[in-house]
């Protein structure tokens, strides 16, 4: 039930705070809002109450719990809504005038949880649940002295002036209410010796009360003494203060720009390699070690710089898992096609939105196992807000101190920033700020002009400043007499396809290189290149003449390119007659029955053939291999009439739409549906200045911190 | 980004692009601190590896310099990693010194206690350690100098050997102004001279110098520079002999100051010149040559041909740390991968130039590189097609075939002076009765080898045919022509030093040629490739022509 109070004020509202709650709050907005009435339902539902406290400074969250614990501050509503915190927390919609008072929203306390502050529940309800177990359990024994859900029932004003040895117990209590106990319905002893049997004598004085058969709570009362009554009285109102670290602007964007480039280049060579060889899963579910090892050997990649990359290629709609053969392959989509700032543009949007922590693969879990890459345990539902949260902290820090920020330092703002998320922020942070270091929001541990633009939800401009490091593609390679071809920079995507059919690629870096050897122009010829074609594909995209001896190397190898072939069926081999009796002899073949059925002919039984996975390839492939092994150990490279037609690659004028990135749990709503609904509160008197991306941006922070 | 001529990998390679106005700026730069891979026409191939960034904090080059000429020349953004990597890499030199102590001898300092710690307590290290003195020094025995530097490279911590040489016995050694035997003025080249000032500098180390760029001359400026009594290690008699031939003419030195420690002769002079052959032959398992290398006060040790050096005498260079040891080679490349012990037993690289730089400057000769490739009739085929892989390689390396193509090859050049090499003796026979040329093997006895080795030289003998007796350290200055016929499997080492043979500058400036005869579809074509590549990547392109069209 909405109050009326919250109506008013919502309400009373004019366009521009309305559009600023609409901004910070737009979960709110549901399909079919329409009205305050339905706008207030949103906004004390119980989710968007938890994202709104989620996004809350200390300040503002120690207010809130201290408001709830032991009601609001007796002071009028326009003092408090005057300055720093409650001014935000009216802001956010959290606090509503009534009368002359500020009051908390309906079901604020509740989404706070069980235990604000780290206290427990008050001292009457826990009595009361403690005697329905205890009669549940028939448990024998003295009552309290204290009884149990009295009425009147006061915690000791002076917990310090309790036995001594019962204090030691008591401090273990004194961040979490809840703790460990066998045989926890007893009913203590209140005559019991504190210094032997400190437990006991709290649960006789109702101090420790149970929950269940192996859990006790500390009542809130006794909580509150023993932080001195007043547990908020000590938070600090300022924020942690930077400690920055000199970065000249050449380091941090020279480290930013190479990680960007490398990121986009891994990728595509990571689409590539899936292309070929599908990443197979375990039947437990997740990738197997021999798996990642041969991926990290193809992309020369650490363990954890291959999981991060696999799963960014996950949240981004970048590899897709078949469902039918439960392998990994690339989206059909040709994401490199698509200029390399909007690829980047892609990857970052949906990073910044995903549930995927790709750095969360590796991370221990509690029975001792780790979290396996491409499984559902890299899925955190709070990763968006902790994203937000450390990029917001860094942008705070970088504002008052700019400079490099140390991991630890950017996380203890970030927890004073969003104290609700501290758990999640300590558990997924430093991945997190390594992944954003990999999509070169930070360099050298600072923030860069493209990081800033995303933390402030500005991603074109940031797509802008990423282009300025990505220079335009080059369309020519440098031919060298050694045979390789060197691109001095990112290749046109259709121009490394065509070289990545002609030579194979060499070693890592911004300059692609390639070599060109028989076996990779034999490799083309198949494909359906010939010579005359390779040479003139040759002489328009290097610089300078094709060297003579790579010229003579391609013109070698069409040459003898078909002198033998091998078709599908039975091996139907086709060739010059000496090769033919050559191959006929060779030890590959030994023992398998041959015809030749006419000059130039031989056919050779195809092995079985299957995908059984567990059967050696040689074997998969009905023998093919042992085939061309043995043409090949007669001098020559046998031509393949038996590839498998390639899957076609679809088109589209913006790759990227073709790409299906998978939601995120709480996607965040159209920008549209916010501007629609402001427009219908207003009358069409909405403000032009709304923020183009939605999300909970502060204004303001405690201490001068600005998001 | 700076548009600059350097690409900086992410596999640590560093391309540079020749054409690029800055590419000279940036090579002088850049060759400081990384190792050239390959140096084709357009892009050169450089790595950045721990022994080349510590070869250049040897020389006096800080990381700042390193990373500040990376971040101005290279035309995209460079890996932060590999910045960070330069950094630390580059600080581990000089962290641990060697030094002589006047009251404990031979010390071991480090600024840095717990580096110093971390070694003293490694289970191969400790024991090569005296007693601690303080914090910062710990005594090192004597004897233990150069394995101790062996393993502390191997653990990535180098000590930079600051604990100086004996004197040796002083002997005066001096350059002389004119040829005797022309009568000609010279001097030493610039950066002959210039290898000499660097090594001298550094004390000990290596100086890398193409074939034909006179190598020998930097040792005699050495060793004039020195002007002790010196031990030089050849690769074999011939070899020791164009030494002494050289010396003579080069230093004031005379006859009876240079001996010959080789399996024929064996004398001890004030300057020696001992073959790495006779000082590991063994002898009840014992080598007893060794002792040479230590029982007389040698002021310099000069290692010719230093990526050939044998194990034995790395063990025993081991133990002569106090010596000043010059390593002479035109390749730090070792097939066997062992670049870690020269420059630990050896020293750093003092000098190093690439061989299109110096055959610019007009020191070597220009080479012209041609493989012929011959077709093999279809009998031939058959039966290579239908051998054992291992007869494969030498059917179709010494195919017959090639004889004929042999021929036509050599009157093409008349008047020329031409060398035919080969692997497979039988071949090498047919080759000198088609010919008309004498045979020189490795049955070849010395005294007619340099009878031979004369005659050519003075050009008496047109044609001379070798088999790879000759690859190494045999100064045939007037050979403008080789033809290779068969090599073995696939050495890039080989290829290197075959040519190396022909680019000693020639009287009238001609160039060199340089054939490879190879049997077209086979194995033999796909050794080729690989021998080539070394040359390729020098920046030796291939012409690739059919015997059809000579």
């Amino acid at each position: 039930m909405v109050p009326d109070g919250l109506l008013r004020d919502l309400a009373s509202r004019s366009p521009a705070e309305l559009a600023a709650l609409l901004s910070a709050r737009s979960d709110a907005v549901r399909p079919g809002t329409a009205s305050f009435a339905d706008l207030a339902e949103g906004l004390v539902s119980r989710s968007g109450l938890r994202r709104a406290l989620d996004e809350l400074t200390r300040p503002e969250l120690d207010a809130v719990e201290r408001a709830v614990v032991l009601g609001m501050p007796d002071v009028p509503a326009a003092a408090l809504l005057a300055g720093p915190p409650w001014d935000r927390l009216h802001r956010l919609a959290l606090v509503h005038r009534d009368d002359d008072g500020l009051r908390l929203v309906p079901g604020l306390a509740e989404a706070l949880g069980r235990y604000p502050a780290g206290l427990g529940r008050p001292h009457a309800v826990l009595a009361a649940q403690a005697a329905r177990l205890r009669r549940g359990a028939t448990i024998p024994g003295q009552g309290p002295s204290v009884p149990a859900g009295a009425p009147g029932y006061r915690a000791p004003a002076d917990v310090a002036a309790w036995p001594a040895p019962v204090l030691p117990v008591l401090e273990r209590f004194r961040s979490w209410p809840v703790g460990v106990l066998p045989d926890a319905l007893r009913r203590g002893d209140p005559d019991a010796d504190p210094a032997a049997r400190p437990v006991d004598w709290l649960l006789a004085r109702g101090a420790l009360l149970p929950v269940d058969s192996r859990h006790v709570e500390l009542p809130r009362e006794v909580g509150l003494a023993l932080r001195g009554g007043d547990p908020w009285a000590a938070g600090s109102a300022e924020p942690p203060a930077p400690r920055p670290a000199r970065v000249p602007e050449r380091l941090r964007d020279n480290a930013a720009a190479a990680a960007v480039e490398q990121l986009l280049r891994r990728i595509a060579a990571l689409r590539a390699e899936l292309r070929e060889r599908p990443l197979t899963t375990l039947r437990a579910g997740g990738i197997g070690v021999r798996e990642l090892r041969r991926l990290r050997a193809a992309l020369e990649l650490e363990p954890a710089e291959l999981a991060r990359l696999l799963g960014l290629c996950e949240l981004a709609g970048l590899v897709l898992l078949d469902p039918d053969t439960s392998e990994w392959h690339p989206a059909p989509a040709p994401f490199e096609d698509a200029e390399r700032p909007r690829q980047w543009l892609h990857v970052l949007r949906s990073w910044r939105a995903s549930d995927v922590v790709p750095s969360a693969a590796g991370v221990p879990l509690a029975d001792g196992s780790v979290v396996g890459v491409l499984t559902r345990g890299t899925r955190v539902p709070e990763a968006a807000p902790v994203r937000r949260a450390l990029l917001g902290s860094h942008a705070a820090l970088a504002a008052r101190a700019p400079g490099g920020h140390r991991a630890e330092d950017v996380l203890a703002l970030a927890r004073w920033r969003r104290p609700r998320l501290a758990r999640s922020l300590d558990r997924w942070g430093p991945g997190l700020l390594e992944e954003a270091a990999e999509l070169g929001l930070l360099g050298v541990d600072a923030l860069t002009a493209p990081g800033l633009a995303v933390a402030e939800g500005r991603l074109e401009d940031a797509a802008r400043d990423v282009a300025q490091w990505l220079p335009a593609p080059v369309r020519a390679v440098l031919l060298q007499g050694d045979l390789t071809a060197t691109a001095p920079g990112y290749l046109a995507p259709d121009v490394a396809r065509a070289l990545g059919q002609l030579a194979d690629a060499e070693g890592h870096g911004p300059a692609p290189r390639h070599r060109f050897t028989e076996a990779s122009l034999h490799r083309a010829l198949d494909a359906g290149w010939t010579a005359a074609g390779i040479l003139a594909w040759l002489a328009e995209h290097g610089t300078g003449p094709v060297p003579q001896p790579l010229a003579y190397l391609v013109e070698e190898t069409g040459r003898g390119h078909g002198r033998l072939r091998i078709t599908r069926a039975d091996w139907v081999v086709t060739g010059e007659e000496d090769l033919l009796e050559a191959l006929a002899r060779s030890p590959e073949l030994a023992g398998r029955p041959l015809r030749r059925p006419a000059p130039g002919v031989l056919v050779v039984p195809a092995g079985p053939e299957g995908t059984d996975r567990r059967r050696p390839p040689a074997a998969r492939d009905g023998g093919l291999e042992e085939l061309v092994a043995a043409a090949r150990a007669t001098g020559t490279e046998p031509a393949l009439d038996a590839g498998p037609p390639a899957p076609p690659v679809p088109e589209a004028a913006d790759p990227l739409l073709l790409l299906e990135v998978p939601a995120p749990r709480q996607p965040e709503p159209a920008a549209e549906d916010v501007d629609d609904l402001l427009a219908r509160l207003t009358g069409g008197d909405a403000p032009d200045d709304l923020p183009d991306t939605p999300g909970l941006a502060e204004t303001t922070d405690h201490g001068g911190a600005r998001a | 980004m700076t548009g600059g001529p350097l690409i900086v990998q992410s596999d640590r390679t560093v391309l540079l692009e020749l054409d690029h106005e800055q590419a000279d700026d940036a090579r002088r730069e850049l060759a400081a601190f990384a190792e050239l891979e390959r140096a084709p026409e357009h892009v050169h191939t450089y790595r950045i590896t721990p022994l080349g960034l510590w070869n250049a904090r040897a020389a006096g080059l800080d990381a700042e310099k390193v990373l500040d000429v990376l971040l101005t020349r290279s035309r995209y953004p460079v890996p932060h990693g590999l910045l960070v990597d330069i950094d630390e890499t580059m600080s581990r030199w000089g962290r641990l010194v060697l030094e002589k102590d006047p009251v404990h001898g031979l010390v071991l300092r480090s600024r840095d206690a717990p580096v110093l710690e971390e070694i003293a307590r490694h289970r191969r290290i400790a024991p090569l350690l005296g007693p601690r003195i303080d914090g910062a020094t710990t005594v090192v025995h004597a004897s233990a100098r150069g394995e101790l530097k062996q393993l502390l490279l191997a653990v990535g911590w180098p000590a930079e050997d600051r604990a100086g040489y004996v004197d040796g016995t002083p002997h005066p050694i001096s350059l002389t102004e004119q040829d005797p035997a022309t009568g000609d003025p010279w001097a030493l080249r610039p950066y002959q001279r210039h290898a000499v000032e660097n090594f001298w500098a550094g004390g000990s180390g290596v100086v890398v110098l193409p074939c034909g760029a006179g190598k020998t001359l930097v040792g005699a400026g050495v060793m004039a520079a020195s002007s002790t009594t010196t031990l030089v290690l050849v690769t074999s008699t011939l070899s020791a002999r164009q030494w002494k031939a050289e010396l003579l003419r080069r230093t004031t030195l005379t006859e009876d100051e240079i001996g010959e420690y080789s399996g024929a002769v064996k004398e001890v002079r004030p300057v020696t010149i001992a073959t790495y052959q006779v000082l590991t032959a063994r002898r009840g398992g014992l080598h007893p040559h060794l002792e040479l290398l230590d029982d007389h006060d040698w002021g310099l040790i000069v290692y010719d041909e230093v990526h050939l050096l044998p194990a034995p005498v790395f063990r025993m260079t081991a133990q002569l740390q106090a010596r000043r040891r010059l390593g002479l080679t035109a390749t730090l490349v070792r097939e066997d991968g062992r670049e870690g012990e020269v420059f630990s037993l050896i020293g750093p690289k003092r000098y190093d130039a690439p061989w299109k730089e110096i055959e610019a400057q007009g020191h070597i000769a220009p080479a012209d590189c041609v493989e012929v490739r011959v077709e093999l009739p279809t009998g031939d085929r058959m039966a290579y097609a239908s051998a054992g892989d291992a007869d494969r390689h030498r059917l179709a390396a010494s195919s017959a075939h090639k004889l004929d193509v042999v021929a036509r090859i050599v009157a093409r050049h008349p008047g020329e002076p031409v060398l035919v090499i080969g692997q497979f003796l039988d071949q090498l026979d047919e080759l000198g009765a088609l010919l008309d040329a004498p045979v020189l093997k490795g049955s070849t006895g010395t005294a007619r080898r340099e009878k031979l080795f004369a005659a050519f030289r003075a050009g008496e003998l047109p044609v001379l045919v070798v088999s790879k007796v000759a690859n190494f350290s045999i100064d045939l200055p007037e050979a403008s022509v080789a033809v290779q016929v068969s090599g073995a499997f696939g050495s890039r080492q080989e290829e290197a030093q075959r040519l190396g043979r022909l680019l000693r500058p020639k009287r009238d400036g001609r160039p060199a040629t340089f054939y490879t005869v190879v049997a077209r579809d086979t194995v033999d074509a796909t050794y080729a490739a690989r021998r080539r590549s070394f040359l390729a990547e020098q920046g030796y392109a291939y012409r690739i022509v059919d015997a059809g069209d000579l």
